[in-house]
């Protein structure tokens, strides 16, 4: 049986669902399938909705209902970010319409399971400390307005601004796993907005350290999965390859002044 | 290790593979290519090399021997931090990373090989022999088929890694920062890979359609082939 969605097309009455769970941190994950009637514009978020309404697997057997985690349902906070089919990105902005059934919903597999499709992105948070990534402005007096940035500045900076922490570039990358200490690109992308803020520079030492110390930049293996998956398309190659050579310039500086 | 230091090892490796070895690589491929026009021209390049005289083995571990072990050593290390995820990701790049690692390891066993027997085990008895050695395996030898595959596959394995090493290079040290100049750069280290794996095929041709007379009944080969 079909009904008409919303671009005239038929459309199936159900969606199928596959997703990969856990109970618990540590605990091992096991796979449910689920159908859940079908409504036009429905994306992976109204989905797991409609599992939470009547948490009963494809069997027809009763479970759990799926916990994940969201935050703003448009793509600015990353918090709902998933593996859906294999690829890294936000289940607010996956339409179901576009994807190919069974849906396969995973959580990242790079950061630690809360459980089911819930992550712990802690270690996002933790590099953006590591590097620095802010403008020292705290003190004990007003140090008055900040240096005039150029448009042209502005507009190369802005795109990086833009970073959610949402973690597709870590879980998409060959170098990020628990065999190596790479930071990751989107904290790169980090270190390299604000080595270019114009009081932000006043750090900039401090963060190339860290890029050229284990698990820096150097950590880097230029496959660019990165600048793929980046739901904000924020070109994070251009700061990997920018941070190096900010990198050689400050570790030659660095050998010779001992 | 500081972070100084681990910076240095990680830009010595991306250093030596384009240079030393990257050059050295393109002076060996001229050598073998020159099996094309003859065993003459091809014994006057190995002459060459050898007009070097006392100082070869020094030049030979500077540029060879040291920076290659080096290369490798680190490689291996950078190998084990990876983990591959083509079957999920199957962008251009992505595979070009899987395969820089893949190529590695080919590479590795056969230069492992090929120094071993040609260099240290010095199967083919002197330089003069190279090739006439060399059209024995490709032409007499009944593994033939087999010795110009392994030559083919390890030739392009080493190609490989160098002209992505030349891109990947380039990104490491901030020389290409851009998509577009990234894109510029495949073009350049594809017609100089090109360009090598027309030496590379260059040679497999010279040495089996030059193949002098004393190959047909070449007897060291037997050392590789084991007795028949």
């Amino acid at each position: 049986m079909t009904s008409p969605n919303g671009n005239g097309h038929s459309a199936p009455e159900h969606v199928l669902l596959r997703i990969k769970r856990q109970k618990a941190p540590g605990e091992p994950p096991y796979w449910e399938s689920f159908r859940v009637p079908y409504e036009p514009g429905m994306n992976v978020i109204s989905a797991l909705m409609k599992i939470r309404l009547n948490p009963v697997t494809a069997e027809g057997r009763a479970t759990t209902p799926v916990t994940w985690d969201s935050g703003c349902l448009e793509e600015v906070c990353g918090a709902c970010s998933m593996r859906i089919n294999g690829i890294p990105r936000q289940s607010c902005t996956a339409l179901v319409d576009k994807l190919e059934q069974p849906i396969v919903l995973e959580p990242f597999s790079k950061f630690p399971v809360l459980r089911d499709l819930m992550v712990d992105r802690t270690p996002m948070f933790d590099a953006l400390k590591r590097i620095k990534a802010w403008v020292p402005l705290d003190g004990t007096y007003a140090l008055g307005p900040g240096d005039k940035m150029a448009p042209e500045l502005q507009q190369i900076r802005y795109k990086y601004s833009e970073c959610m922490t949402c973690g597709c570039c870590l879980e998409a990358c060959p170098q990020y796993n628990n065999r190596s200490s790479f930071i990751g690109a989107s904290a790169i992308g980090q270190a390299y907005l604000f080595n270019e803020h114009p009081t932000g520079r006043n750090l900039k030492g401090d963060r190339l350290d860290v890029m050229m110390g284990p698990g820096g930049v150097v950590d880097c293996g230029n496959a660019q999965n990165c600048v793929r998956v980046c739901p904000k398309h924020i070109p994070l190659t251009d700061a990997i390859a920018a941070i190096g050579g900010q990198v050689t310039v400050h570790a030659i500086k660095k050998m010779l002044r001992f | 290790m500081t972070d100084t230091q681990y910076f240095l090892v990680r830009r010595v490796h991306s250093l030596l593979g384009v240079i030393p070895l990257g050059v050295f690589l393109f002076a060996h491929m001229t050598t073998n290519s020159m099996a094309l026009f003859g065993q003459e021209a091809f014994d006057h390049k190995v002459a060459l090399i050898h007009s070097l005289g006392p100082l070869l083995p020094f030049v030979e571990a500077a540029v060879i021997f040291i920076p290659l072990v080096l290369h490798i050593i680190i490689g291996i290390v950078i190998a084990h931090t990876g983990v591959s995820n083509t079957s999920d990701l199957g962008y251009g790049r992505n595979w070009a990373y899987t395969l820089q690692r893949w190529t590695g390891w080919i590479a590795l066993a056969f230069l492992l090989y090929h120094t071993i027997t040609l260099r240290f085990l010095d199967v083919a008895g002197g330089r003069a022999n190279f090739f006439p050695y060399m059209s024995y395996l490709f032409r007499y030898d009944s593994l033939w088929m087999f010795w110009i595959f392994a030559y083919l596959a390890g030739g392009l394995a080493v190609i490989y890694h160098f002209a992505n090493g030349l891109c990947t290079f380039c990104m490491t040290w901030g020389i290409t920062v851009g998509p577009k100049s990234q894109r510029v750069m495949a073009g350049i280290a594809a017609v100089v890979g090109l360009g090598l794996v027309a030496m590379l095929v260059s040679s497999i041709v010279g040495f089996y359609v030059n193949a002098p007379i004393e190959a047909a009944n070449w007897q060291s080969g037997i050392m590789l082939t084991g007795p028949n």
